[in-house]
């Protein structure tokens, strides 16, 4: 049994898809109440079609969803949920000891755990978001492949989503594993991953994020550039912070075992 | 039975009506200036008047001033739109004027203030007003109200000094602006290049009117206003500077920003100057738009129109009707026309026809086209002219032409060329003279001389003439130890004219700070970037990597 059907298992575990199917529906909610109630206005100095329609493809994917304080407690509380779940809940019921004591690494088995919680978390998020996307604009569709490819704003929200959900599942993990039980893990989590967005804090996600978008989309007309801007303001806490969290989950399911 | 009929009723109501007739109204153009393009219409020379259908018709003509009109055609309505060359001076004064256009559009209305504003700011750093003051072009700009009447345009992703009481001097900020949206973050003030202002004072002969840089407008700018324009004659690359925290902020690229629209409108007028502007400079212009309301007058009166209507056989001919007015199109179709005696010329595929007839006694006009030639004869100056009718070089001066529209194109060297349409009748003969003017040949000269001058793509020392074609112009001056000189010219075909340019010697200025406010030339900042923002990009790509690499020996090294 390797890393590869270690992973298959626990995506097959039923709460696993119970969870996704709670994110992707609650997500989906929050993205598509939120997109009816957004208004982005622009008055170009001179309205010629050529300039409404860059204009017109520039908001129509900044509309695309992203987290607001809604959507990203349902992304923390879904993260939380799955860490705990996978890498806590089967040591407390003692089902660990067996998943263990099979002939592979310690560190394999919560890297597969840790993938389980990022598959599920990206897919449920990013599918949430562009089916409440494509359910609100998909009526411009022009609109929608002008400002995603001409525009490269399909790279800069993949970006986005993908520093946000590893930000989420690397935490979420980090303090699964080092919590005693799974009222632990779940009490903690959810603390880590709420205190930055209560106290304001705007150099962890989600507000860097938002703010990293916000910069973008702003300062810089050329796509490479806005690219370029969001990576160098997120790289910290989007990247940098998660890689850490992960390699110390790893080391430490080697030196911690299953009691 | 009666929902249906109902039903049917108001189905009748929601269809379109596919033999609805076109409403006309009458256009008529005059004044001083040969040729007058009506957009979406055509081209024509003046005196015109024109039946054409209810609607918007925008009116340009160019000349030493660029004239634009809009207006609203109503249906038997006479618009007479009068374009007279403006007597007198439009703009007078000390910045470089490249284009000056005249603007009448029936529906704006720039009002005329009552007084100057009283906007309650400080003269502080931070004292200012900008509910979105937006401007996308030339480069993204965001304006703010410093003053009742002082205004500044700030160049978005720049480093620009704060401006306390008129003057740029305070905090160097990083300007990020946006449509909706306008922000800075101070930085510590080593900025290796910070953006320039030129100070622009702004009067009009019609007090309290507003002013507009391209279509934007601040609160602050109702005539006599001030404003600061961000002014960078060359493009500045690699700008880098310090902010609170240490980090370093790069501005890639700072683009070369110096040609502004500035105009001044009250009611439906819009008097427009294009100014080229120099940095650190203080510019005072006037802005006579009274004389600019002269220049253009519109008059608007009903006019008895009565139907008639023109059928050929075949049919979809196109037709063009000469007389008390002109109009053109396809048969078959219902005009309304005024009271007169008319000449209609059909054609269509080799074939045409041509009759005559009076309003209102005929009603209806039907035309047999005829496959009959016509006889064109062509007279042109200079003899070695090359002709082109339809496409094609001709080899007689006498042609004989299928009736219908011909376009004829003369050319010869060191002569304007020429485009002509000519409208034949079956079994016409006609003759046409073509006179081709000689190009317009420009003298330069300098004070002091043996400057170079550069006109598009041709060069020369002064004193020099050029040879050039009509239109618009812009000469740039260039001579050692003094400032460049720039000017517009715009050449009409025979013109013989000499332009004297006075050239400013430079002045010696002591070298400031590395704060200074001109602008490092493109060829001195090759892009060069700083050593340590390209490290920290290296660290930054290889930290995850290293973090990883270690976890995995740490992992494989530690035994099971």
């Amino acid at each position: 049994m390797g890393f590869n059907k270690q992973l298959k298992w626990e995506l097959e575990d039923p709460y696993v898809s119970l969870i996704f199917i709670f994110s992707l529906l609650m997500l989906g909610v929050a993205f598509y109440t939120k997109l009816f109630v957004v208004d982005v206005h622009d008055m170009p100095p001179e309205l010629t079609p050529q300039t409404a329609r860059f204009q017109g493809e520039i908001n129509t994917a900044y509309l695309f969803p992203g987290l607001d304080d809604r959507s990203f407690v349902i992304l923390a509380l879904t993260g939380v949920l799955l860490s705990a779940l996978t890498l806590r809940y089967d040591r407390d019921t003692r089902v660990a000891k067996s998943i263990y004591s099979l002939p592979v690494r310690n560190y394999e088995v919560v890297l597969a755990k840790f993938t389980t919680t990022f598959t599920v978390l990206f897919i449920s998020s990013t599918t949430a978001a562009l089916l409440a996307y494509i359910y609100a604009y998909g009526d411009t569709p022009g609109m929608i492949v002008g400002g995603m490819f001409s525009q490269r704003y399909l790279l800069l929200w993949l970006l986005y989503w993908l520093e946000a959900v590893l930000y989420v599942s690397a935490v979420s993990s980090f303090i699964a594993l080092v919590s005693p039980n799974t009222f632990a893990a779940i009490l903690g989590g959810t603390a880590a991953l709420y205190i930055p967005p209560i106290l304001g804090w705007d150099f962890l996600p989600p507000m860097v994020l938002t703010n990293g978008i916000g910069k973008a989309q702003t300062i810089f007309w050329d796509a490479g550039e806005r690219l370029n801007t969001f990576l160098n303001t997120t790289f910290y806490p989007g990247i940098l912070l998660p890689v850490i969290l992960i390699s110390a989950t790893l080391i430490i399911s080697e030196w911690r075992d299953v009691s | 039975m009666k929902r249906i009929l109902l039903m049917a009723l108001l189905l009748t109501a929601l269809l379109p009506n596919t033999h609805a007739e076109e409403h006309y109204g009458i256009l008529s153009i005059t004044g001083d200036f040969g040729q007058v393009e009506i957009q979406n219409v055509g081209v024509f020379q003046t005196p015109i008047t024109l039946a054409l259908p209810a609607g918007n018709y925008t009116i340009k003509a160019e000349g030493e001033v660029e004239f634009q009109v809009k207006v609203f055609l109503n249906t038997s309505k006479l618009i007479k739109i009068t374009l007279k060359t403006p007597r007198g001076t439009l703009i007078e004064g000390n910045a470089s004027i490249l284009k000056t256009k005249i603007t009448y559009n029936s529906w704006s209305n720039h009002p005329i203030h009552n007084e100057t504003p009283h906007l309650g700011l400080g003269g502080g750093c931070g004292g200012g007003w900008s509910p979105s003051y937006w401007v996308d072009h030339p480069y993204p700009l965001t304006a703010l109200d410093k003053g009742d009447t002082l205004a500044v345009f700030m160049l978005n992703n720049s480093f620009t000094r704060c401006v306390i009481n008129g003057e740029p001097v305070g905090q160097i900020f990083h300007v990020i602006a946006g449509p909706s949206f306008q922000g800075g973050g101070a930085i510590a003030g080593n900025a290796s290049f910070v953006v320039p202002f030129s100070r622009v004072d702004v009067d009009c002969d019609v007090k309290y009117s507003t002013g507009y840089l391209y279509s934007v407008s601040t609160s602050s700018m109702v005539t006599p206003f001030t404003i600061l324009l961000p002014v960078v004659p060359q493009e500045v690359h690699n700008v880098t500077g310090v902010d609170y925290y240490g980090n370093i902020i790069l501005i890639k690229r700072i683009p070369k920003i110096d040609t502004y629209n500035l105009s001044v409108g009250a009611k439906q007028y819009l008097l427009t100057s294009v100014i080229k502007l120099k940095p650190n400079e203080h510019y005072r212009l006037k802005y006579h738009l009274k004389t600019a309301m002269k220049a253009i007058t519109i008059e608007e009166e009903p006019v008895k129109l009565y139907d008639v209507t023109l059928t050929s056989e075949p049919d979809e001919a196109h037709f063009k009707i000469t007389g008390r007015v002109t109009v053109e199109g396809t048969t078959p179709q219902t005009l309304n026309l005024p009271e007169g005696e008319y000449e209609v010329i059909a054609f269509k595929n080799n074939t045409g026809a041509k009759t005559a007839f009076k309003i209102p006694e005929n009603e209806s006009v039907h035309l047999k086209l005829t496959p009959l030639p016509a006889r064109l004869t062509l007279n042109t100056t200079p003899e070695n002219a090359r002709i082109l009718v339809d496409g094609e070089p001709i080899e007689n001066s006498t042609l004989t032409l299928p009736p219908g529209e011909h376009h004829i194109h003369a050319s010869a060297p060191h002569y304007t060329p020429e485009n002509l349409t000519i409208l034949l009748a079956p079994n016409e003969s006609k003759s046409l003279t073509i006179r081709l003017k000689p190009l317009p040949l420009l003298r330069i000269e300098t004070t002091p001389k043996g400057a170079r001058v550069e006109i598009e793509n041709k060069t020369c020392t002064t004193p020099c003439s050029v040879e050039l074609t009509p239109g618009e112009h812009v000469l740039r001056a260039f001579l050692e130890g003094y400032e460049n000189e720039t000017t517009q010219i715009h050449l009409k075909p025979g013109d013989n004219t000499t332009i004297t340019l006075t050239l400013k010697k430079i002045k010696e200025t002591p070298k400031e700070e590395n704060t200074t406010l001109t602008p490092t030339p493109k060829e001195e900042t090759k892009p060069s970037p700083n050593p340590k923002e390209e490290a920290n990009i290296t660290i930054k790509l290889l930290t995850p990597l290293l973090i990883l690499i270690l976890t995995i020996v740490m992992l494989k090294l530690k035994k099971r």
